[in-house]
């Protein structure tokens, strides 16, 4: 009995799941909570979440919230603006990182490995925020929605994703193969590489749709004079800032009682709406993953059964 | 079929591609417009510059219309360029505003330091006090900024104002004799008071009267702690002092109290008799100061969160009858309520002490410390440029600044009670309140509203109101806070004093000081919460080790640098 059950309990690979288990429960509450909390914030009255009575669930349930969402207009021009610099600037980085992935996993590409270098230093070294501003009023970008578009168009990180999962699973016989069959490097590329690396393709769209989507810093610096091109991260941050301007000008001075009191009202609207309009904004994130959540296993089993 | 499936797939792909190359060139050619536009903009004008496109006097400034551009910090929408305000200087002066607002001061910084590299700074810069009198002499030296003063001429009303308050051409004018930058003036005791207010309900439920000392005070609060001052019937859910403790009104008035009359905290500079500097943070009364912090914090009267609370916080305990005894803009902002709701409060300040047997109230500097406008050196229309700026010094200016035109987004209004027009905003319909209209319909706030002699508004009729119209009931809930305040600074043996003036220092002084300042203030911040809430620690025993610490951070050479610029200052 007493055998039995130490072989039980030390049986190495129940002692790995379980802490596996441990973990991976404490890392599971640690991300849900934040979403459990926004998610009840956003139903709950404001003043109950800042006084800290709300822990978990919502307390004195409202929709006012996201009643004034819907009527806020430059929300949903803000959600215009994101889901078209989503797709269309994921589609422009897929146009570029993939024939470039390509033709840096080829050995016929001749100072592969110098370009690659090349690729690499601008990961560690940039010129920093005004340089970059510089150059891109001299290209007349600044205040468009190009410039949102194909800035960063190419992520060496992702490049270098693309580049492995090229070399690495798509074997060089497949090459050989079409080229004997009279396939030139565009066929190859589009009939043989494209089909084959849908996971690779599917993982880079998230990434850089992801990264659309959450992008405001770029936004902020380059569209400060085009307020119609914002997209919604920059409403929600100027919301955010509305909840902490009453705070800030009352400690700063220089404005008058009433001004002061119409600034609380704001507050009270801002910190109301917030917690609304980051669920509102996390949520098609949030439906899309699961759809995409296929790809990735594939993507990982497809290396794992290769050879 | 799965030939067929990846013959489509092909096709698709580079059907797509095809179409982003052509998205992106078309988007390219597309947005160069606006910047082609800018381009004829200097062109168009270069042929008004040989004649006068302005006037000397008189309104309009420009008969044939200009534009100026301008960037701003501002608060609400910064969406400026379809505000009243905007059409109304265009048909007023024949200016053109093309307004670029920033919800942040932050966001204006960076903006305002790229506009300078790439050469794209507009005519008028308003950083509404986001940057300080340091960098504005920094600019200044770089070339960025017109020196206003070289066009006194143009600008009666800034020179009328300067006659009339000395301090303020003291203040701008930068050690090399030229203005840059404009600052606010604000003469109106009702915001150059600190406001602290206690629960007149509490004091009448504990039986006590409004206190006068430091002494009474610790009293008043100990009675808050020990009965049910709210009278919810539970005796322990009072905070009896919400302090803020983030250097605001509650530290001013309670530093008075011993002797200290400053409006930061943590860099009390004082005047001795002979011109010297004194800093206040390392004298007898700081520490008094500090043990009477400590008394109260460690005997519960203090909120024991208070290093932690946030604003938010502090308001929810004031709306559900929580304190009893706060600093706050008023009461009804912090309960969000009704400006009547202040009728139940009374405003606590002057008190004494045995460091100063003097009921002493401390007025915030007249003028701000940072700066609210500047006019780019490189402008095509300096003389329309500072006409425009003079105007707001007048006080027409003051009161379209706040609250626009007579007819067109306000009227002048007979006040019953006190006996006397007020500039009474609009509040048409679609707006929840007058604020609202103005913040975000009437007028760009901020940027012009440069001097706050109280012309129009309601301060000006409270401060010369007889008593009798003072102690009113009417008066008190139409006007709240202000009567408080007014009634406050009304009694007996009050007496008002300025805190230390505004220096000016040179660059090299100034960003020495900046650096100095910030390792100072850091830790004086740091040692006060430290001295009132660690129990440990004994103020008297650790006294010398922190003066020695002051010392070591660069005080002396901090206070050498004050009394040169302070030397100066009385020189004038």
């Amino acid at each position: 009995m007493k055998t039995r059950k130490r072989n039980f309990w030390f049986n190495g690979d129940k002692v790995f799941m379980g802490i596996s288990y441990v973990a991976l429960a404490l890392v599971f509450v640690l991300t849900l909570y934040p979403m459990i909390f926004v998610l009840s914030a956003s139903f709950s009255d404001p003043g109950a979440v800042s006084s800290g009575e709300m822990v978990l669930f919502p307390k004195e349930f409202t929709l006012e919230g996201y009643r004034y969402i819907l009527k806020y207009n430059e929300i949903w021009l803000g959600y215009a603006n994101t889901i078209f610099y989503t797709l269309v600037g994921t589609f422009i980085n897929l146009a570029v990182t993939l024939p470039a992935a390509y033709a840096l996993s080829r050995k016929e590409l001749v100072g592969r490995n110098l370009i690659l270098f090349l690729f690499m230093f601008t990961m560690y070294f940039s010129g920093g925020l005004i340089p970059s501003y510089l150059n891109a009023n001299s290209f007349g970008l600044v205040n468009t929605r190009t410039f949102v578009l194909i800035n960063g168009a190419v992520s060496v990180y992702n490049l270098i994703v693309a580049r492995t999962f090229f070399s690495s699973t798509i074997p060089e016989q497949l090459h050989e193969a079409a080229r004997i069959d009279g396939a030139d490097m565009f066929k190859d590329f589009f009939k043989i590489v494209l089909p084959l690396s849908k996971p690779v393709i599917v993982v880079l769209a998230l990434y850089y749709g992801v990264g659309h989507w959450n992008e405001y810093f770029t936004s902020m610096i380059y569209l400060a004079k085009r307020r119609e091109a914002w997209p919604l991260q920059l409403f929600l941050k100027e919301i955010l800032i509305q909840g902490q301007f009453a705070e800030s000008a009352l400690m700063a001075g220089g404005l008058s009682t009433e001004e002061i009191a119409y600034l609380f009202k704001q507050a009270d609207t801002a910190n109301m709406v917030k917690y609304g309009v980051i669920v509102v904004s996390v949520v098609p994130m949030l439906a899309i993953y699961p759809w995409l959540q296929k790809y990735f296993a594939q993507g990982v089993m497809l290396g794992a059964v290769k050879e | 079929m799965r030939a067929l499936k990846k013959g489509n797939a092909k096709r698709v792909w580079s059907l797509l591609l095809v179409l982003a190359l052509a998205l992106s060139l078309a988007a390219c050619g597309g947005e160069k417009t606006p910047s082609e536009g800018d381009g004829n903009d200097p062109g168009g004008s270069e042929g008004g510059e040989g004649s006068a496109y302005y006037n000397e006097t008189g309104y309009p400034i420009c008969d044939e219309p200009i534009t100026l551009t301008m960037m701003c910090v501002t608060t609400g929408n910064p969406d400026l360029n379809d505000r009243i305000m905007v059409s109304e200087i265009e048909k007023r002066f024949g200016i053109k505003l093309d307004i670029t607002g920033y919800a942040s001061a932050e966001e204006f910084q960076t903006q305002l330091n790229l506009a300078m590299t790439t050469g794209d700074l507009p005519d008028l810069i308003a950083p509404c006090n986001a940057i300080t009198m340091g960098q504005m002499r920094e600019y200044a030296e770089d070339g960025y900024a017109l020196a206003l003063d070289e066009y006194a001429d143009l600008m009666p009303n800034m020179q009328a104002l300067m006659e009339e308050y000395p301090e303020y051409e003291k203040y701008a004018t930068a050690d090399d004799g030229h203005i840059y930058g404009l600052n606010s003036i604000e003469v109106n005791e009702f915001g150059r008071v600190d406001r602290v207010y206690i629960n007149n309900q509490w004091l009448e439920n504990v039986g006590m009267e409004v206190p006068t000392s430091v002494d009474e005070l610790y009293e008043v609060l100990c009675a808050f702690r020990d009965q049910d001052a709210n009278g919810n019937g539970d005796p322990n859910d009072e905070i009896p002092f919400d302090y803020a403790a983030s250097n605001y009104y509650d530290d001013y008035m309670l530093l008075a109290a011993f002797g200290l009359n400053t409006k930061d905290a943590n860099y009390i500079l004082t005047e001795g008799e002979d011109g010297t500097v004194g800093f206040g943070n390392a004298s007898e009364n700081y520490k008094a100061y500090l043990k009477y912090m400590k008394k109260l914090y460690e005997e519960g009267l203090i909120n024991r969160e208070c290093y932690v609370t946030t604003e938010d916080q502090r308001n929810e305990n004031v709306a559900k009858d929580r304190t009893g005894f706060f600093g706050a803009a008023a009461p009804f902002v912090s309960a969000g309520q009704d400006i009547s709701y202040d009728a139940g409060f009374s405003w606590v300040g002057g008190l004494t002490s045995e460091y100063n047997d003097q009921r002493t109230v401390p007025m915030t500097n007249t003028l701000s410390e940072g700066i609210v406008m500047f006019v780019n050196a490189e402008t095509e229309y300096p003389e329309a440029a500072v006409r425009f700026l003079d105007y707001w010094f007048s006080e027409e200016g003051e009161v379209a600044a706040q609250r626009g035109w007579e007819g067109v987004t306000m009227d002048y209004e007979y006040n019953e009670i006190l006996k006397g027009d007020v500039a009474t905003l609009y509040c048409p319909e679609g707006y929840e309140s007058s604020e609202d209209y103005k913040l975000n319909k009437a007028l760009v706030v901020g940027p012009f509203s440069y001097c706050s002699r109280t012309y129009g508004t309601h301060y000006r009729l409270l401060s010369t109101a007889s008593d009798e119209v003072m102690q009113s009931e009417e008066v008190l809930d139409a006007y709240g806070w202000a009567v408080l305040v007014g009634n406050g600074l009304r009694q007996d043996g009050i007496v008002e004093e300025e805190v230390f003036p505004r220096l000016v220092y040179t660059e090299d002084e100034s960003s020495r000081r900046v650096s100095l300042y910030n390792d100072l203030t850091t830790y004086i911040a740091a040692q006060r919460a430290e001295f009132i809430t660690n129990p440990d620690v004994d103020i008297d025993a650790s006294w010398d080790e922190y003066l020695a610490q002051l010392d070591q951070i660069g005080l002396p050479e901090l206070l050498e640098l004050e009394q040169a610029a302070y030397d100066r200052y009385n020189g004038n």
